[in-house]
């Protein structure tokens, strides 16, 4: 057993073997879990995350001005719908923001849209894009 | 959700779909409605503490203060080690087989190490809070296992364990553990503890021994649980989020659940995307004059998002009532802010409260 479980240490600790990669949503539970995960990662293995993906993100389609204008015409039909996504969008950008500070890693995104859609190669095509 | 006269709520689902709040919002609802309630959460992130402002959840619950309620709201974490050891010390015969086995080198090894028992701790747990008389109704969030059958099984498990040939052999009057005391230690293991300075033979003996003055209680314990899960003031909730692991995983649950005769109460399907009210073409069109063109277009441009969100949420919910043969899931829309208050928990009640939305 013993000798067992060494091998499987030393093959989860080997970098060139085995890679980690953490898949989170923007939100401050999952974020913060995977912040939980990097600590876990080096205290048990002494290993650490090869990359981290962000999963479900919103578009981010309104810049601080859209969105003000948005705001003086926030009856119309449509702009309330627009001004949540622009919340939600802000939300995920401030957890993407601090889940890059905290782990010095630039996370890999995939958006909600392709997710929608179960499309593997169109998911694998977005984060091949932002590999090279 | 109708949750009067139940006196044990199972929330249950995949990973991720918002378990743990809902789980506390369904507690803080039951404790609005007058009832003494006592929620259990397992999750290692402490989501419920975060949800609940506690700074510590131990292993007995935690008034929660801070809530106008009519009945009382407790919360706590399960120490999945803590609550075996007290299962132990509870089980035992006597107070000196309790210690044999915690102070056990090899117990304290394998406890710390068993995440395996975490579900039967669970609803040991569940059973415990269920007969103690400060309550009147335990909610229990399940373990973030990968697959959230385990738990059902868990009584099963452990008496199948416990009757098992392997430990069996080992506890027979002649069988292994004997003969290991019988023959004192072998020249290798005495050498070993020797150099070593750890008797491992000695603790792997004792260790059975005292497991042994166990098996009944064990046993007992888990007959138990078993009556209690299927027990008609018992309920399974299950909740799930619309995207499609989450919703076969809370199909294949539900199957389970029938197949075992457990009571089901319900689905919840979480963050469910409401469509639109307006076409994305007609809104572009109204919005082009006041808004410019370009604006008006990005405005369409996330009602047609949300249309194909709503859309595959809808399917989702569609497949949920033709397999569950449920003919009013509960459908809480995608919130405009992460539930991380009492004030949260509070407005998420009402959606599972109301009508379904959508």
């Amino acid at each position: 057993v013993a000798r067992q479980a060494s091998i499987i240490h030393a093959t989860l600790s080997d970098p060139d073997v085995t890679a980690v990669v953490a898949v989170a949503r923007a939100e401050e539970l999952a974020v913060t879990e995977t912040l939980a995960l990097q600590d876990a990662l080096r205290e048990s293995l002494d290993a650490e995350l090869d990359a981290i993906v962000v999963n479900a993100l919103a578009p981010d389609r309104f810049t601080p001005a859209d969105a003000r204008r948005l705001e003086a015409h926030a009856d119309a039909p449509g702009v309330g719908r627009a001004l949540a996504a622009h919340a939600r969008a802000r939300r995920q950008r401030a957890q993407l923001a601090r889940l890059t500070r905290a782990t010095g890693h630039r996370p890999l995104r995939l958006h909600a849209q392709a997710v929608a859609t179960p499309d593997l190669a169109a998911l694998a095509d977005e984060l091949a894009g932002q590999l090279t | 959700v109708n949750l009067s006269g139940k006196r044990v709520v199972i929330v249950a689902g995949s990973g991720g779909v918002g378990k743990t709040t809902t789980s506390a919002a369904l507690a803080l609802g039951l404790a609005a409605d007058g009832k003494r309630v006592a929620v259990v959460t397992i999750d290692p992130a402490r989501r419920l503490a975060t949800a609940l402002g506690l700074e510590e959840l131990g292993n007995e619950p935690h008034r929660v203060e801070g809530a106008d309620l009519a009945g009382e709201l407790w919360a706590m974490q399960l120490d999945a080690k803590r609550t075996f050891d007290e299962l132990i010390e509870l089980l035992a015969p006597n107070e000196s087989s309790a210690r044999d086995v915690l102070g056990n080198r090899i117990y304290r090894e394998l406890s710390g190490a068993m995440t395996g028992s975490q579900e039967f701790t669970a609803v040991a747990k569940l059973y415990e809070l269920h007969r103690d008389p400060r309550w009147d109704v335990v909610v229990l969030d399940t373990p973030p296992s990968r697959n959230a059958l385990d738990f059902l099984d868990a009584p099963d498990r452990l008496t199948g364990f416990l009757d098992g040939r392997a430990l069996q052999a080992i506890l027979a009057p002649t069988g292994l553990a004997a003969r290991v005391v019988g023959r004192g230690t072998g020249v290798v293991f005495s050498v070993l503890s020797r150099l070593t300075g750890i008797d491992l033979l000695g603790d792997l003996s004792v260790f059975f021994r005292s497991l042994s003055g166990l098996i009944d209680g064990f046993r007992r314990r888990a007959a138990g649980v078993k009556k209690l899960l299927g027990d008609p003031d018992t309920t399974f909730l299950l909740v799930t989020s619309p995207e499609r692991e989450p919703v076969e995983e809370a199909i294949f649950f539900h199957g389970r659940l029938r197949d075992a005769g457990m009571p089901f109460g319900g689905i919840i399907v979480n963050r469910v995307h409401r469509a639109p009210e307006t076409d994305a073409e007609v809104v572009r069109a109204e919005l082009a004059g006041e808004l410019g063109e370009h604006l008006a277009c990005k405005v369409a441009d996330t009602l047609r998002d949300v249309e194909v969100l709503a859309r595959r949420d809808a399917d989702a919910v569609e497949r949920v009532k033709r397999e569950l043969g449920v003919e009013d899931p509960v459908l809480v829309p995608l919130l405009d802010e992460d539930v991380y208050d009492l004030e949260g928990l509070a407005r998420l009640e009402r959606c599972l409260r109301d009508e379904p939305v959508g």
